[in-house]
């Protein structure tokens, strides 16, 4: 019987919970990468020594590749920094290609010449990712400090499409680059038929000369930035709807097509993701931690074993408290927070967020005016 | 007959898939799961065994008689056939 890879994945993902198999994950190759961008969490200069010296080696990863293989991994992302600046990027990923793995590359395209673009088409990955950060080379250069960013990753984004690579655009939404959604669609709708929406910064993980929260938009702002490009969607989806809206929806859990399911599993957790149950991160430096933006509970793999190190990460994560007041807040259904965001945002586990408590007031606030103008237009 | 080369049987959380690798991917965009006696079959593939040495494996595993045997390994070596996994040699 052939499946696609995200009906495979969703069927296999119960299963995976049950039994604690880490199906899924992401290898951070690198914390550098080519672009500045101010709002960025892991983006250290592309040359970096210090970064480079304690990044992983390709034979680590491949090695970590096979032992979490071995352990059950389907789902890997290949994240930075940007992965293309490692110049063993292609050793890494044709061993990762023969174990037998479903990868998605994520990557701001703008390294991948012709050349990258013909091997990729004959290695293809499940998915590359492509985060679009403008449309207009002013923006670009706002937000990623690059003059000819714009202009290398529409001609990257043009080799890759006609080397039919699966392909999904992103942006992340910031102060720089929010007045482009309108050009940002238009993008994605003629290289992708979805569009994933960032529209959380992170404080950052760790430092490399960013600015995150100076950089991000108001909680009412980003609030409004959702309900534009979602109308905006909904307008242009009545003359073409091949192109679907992913706003704030997490990429693991969405290769486990778990992205729509209750969690019941979880119930007891205060990660209400696969952090732990299925999924994983394994840092830049070699360190296996939850997600992307925490840096505890953590394990190293290749110091105890990726199996060993999984097996603490699990029970890491079944000690981190929940945040009660979160639990009980009345407009948590349309709060984004998350142990992960609320270490971040607080320092703490157990804190709310004021930056989530405020877009999230804001959301429910705008939902009660819409239900109130549809109940005032007669359909309730 | 033989496994074309590029493609690899894994159990993923309890299931027995066929994957492609690198390469194959381009022509093979998905995945087969397999039945526990499909993956005894493929790995009994791996060693380019014949149809007769599948039939006599699944009598040998399985409380079943030689005919049905045959159909099971008839129709898994045709399924195997039509997805391009296979080659005779």
């Amino acid at each position: 019987m052939s499946l696609n890879w995200i009906d495979f994945s969703k069927k296999l993902s119960e299963n995976a919970r049950a039994n604690g198999i880490p199906l899924s994950g992401a290898f951070e190759l690198t914390s550098r990468c080519n672009f500045k961008c101010k709002m960025c969490y892991v983006a250290c200069p592309a040359r970096d020594k210090r970064a480079l010296s304690r990044e992983l080696s390709a034979g680590e990863w491949i090695e970590l590749g096979k032992q979490a293989r071995d352990a059950g991994l389907f789902n890997l992302i290949l994240t930075g920094g940007e992965v293309f600046v490692r110049q063993d990027f292609p050793e890494i990923y044709e061993a990762l290609c023969n174990m037998g793995l479903s990868l998605t590359i994520y990557s701001n395209a703008s390294l991948i010449t012709p050349e990258k673009a013909r091997w990729l088409g004959k290695l293809p990955p499940s998915r590359l990712s492509v985060t679009v950060y403008g449309a207009s080379p002013e923006t670009y250069k706002r937000v990623t400090g690059s003059t000819d960013g714009f202009k290398k990753t529409m001609r990257a984004l043009e080799h890759l499409k006609s080397e039919n690579i699966s392909l999904e655009i992103k942006t992340t939404v910031v102060e720089g680059n929010f007045r482009d959604y309108e050009g940002i669609y238009k993008i994605a709708h003629t290289y992708s038929d979805n569009l994933g929406i960032v529209n959380y910064i992170s404080p950052r993980r760790e430092g490399c000369g960013s600015d995150p929260t100076g950089n991000r938009l108001s909680p009412v702002d980003i609030v409004n930035y959702e309900r534009y490009i979602s109308e905006y969607g909904q307008k242009m989806r009545t003359v073409n709807k091949k192109l679907e809206l992913k706003i704030g929806q997490d990429e693991m859990e969405e290769q486990a097509g778990l992205a729509d399911t209750e969690d019941k599993a979880g119930e007891g957790s205060a990660f209400s993701c696969q952090a732990g149950k299925t999924a994983f991160w394994i840092t830049w430096d070699g360190r296996m931690v939850p997600c992307g933006l925490l840096n505890e509970p953590a394990a190293v793999p290749l110091q105890v074993g990726f199996s060993n190190a999984w097996q603490k990460l699990r029970e890491g994560c079944t000690l981190v408290p929940k945040c009660k007041a979160c639990s009980k807040c009345d407009v948590r259904s349309e709060c984004m927070a998350c142990p992960g965001r609320l270490m971040s945002e607080t320092g703490c586990f157990t804190r709310p967020a004021q930056y989530l408590c405020e877009a999230a007031r804001y959301r429910a606030e705008l939902k009660g005016q819409d239900i109130q103008a549809i109940a005032r237009a007669g359909y309730y | 007959m033989k496994i074309k080369s590029g493609f690899m049987l894994r159990e993923i959380a309890g299931q027995s898939v066929v994957v492609p690798l690198g390469a194959r991917v381009v022509e093979f965009n998905g995945i087969m799961t397999l039945s526990e006696s499909g993956a005894l079959l493929w790995r009994e593939l791996e060693k380019n065994s014949t149809m007769e040495e599948m039939v006599e494996l699944l009598l040998t595993e399985y409380s079943i008689d030689r005919e049905t045997a045959r159909n099971d390994v008839e129709q898994f070596v045709q399924s195997m056939l039509d997805s391009s996994l296979i080659e005779n040699v």
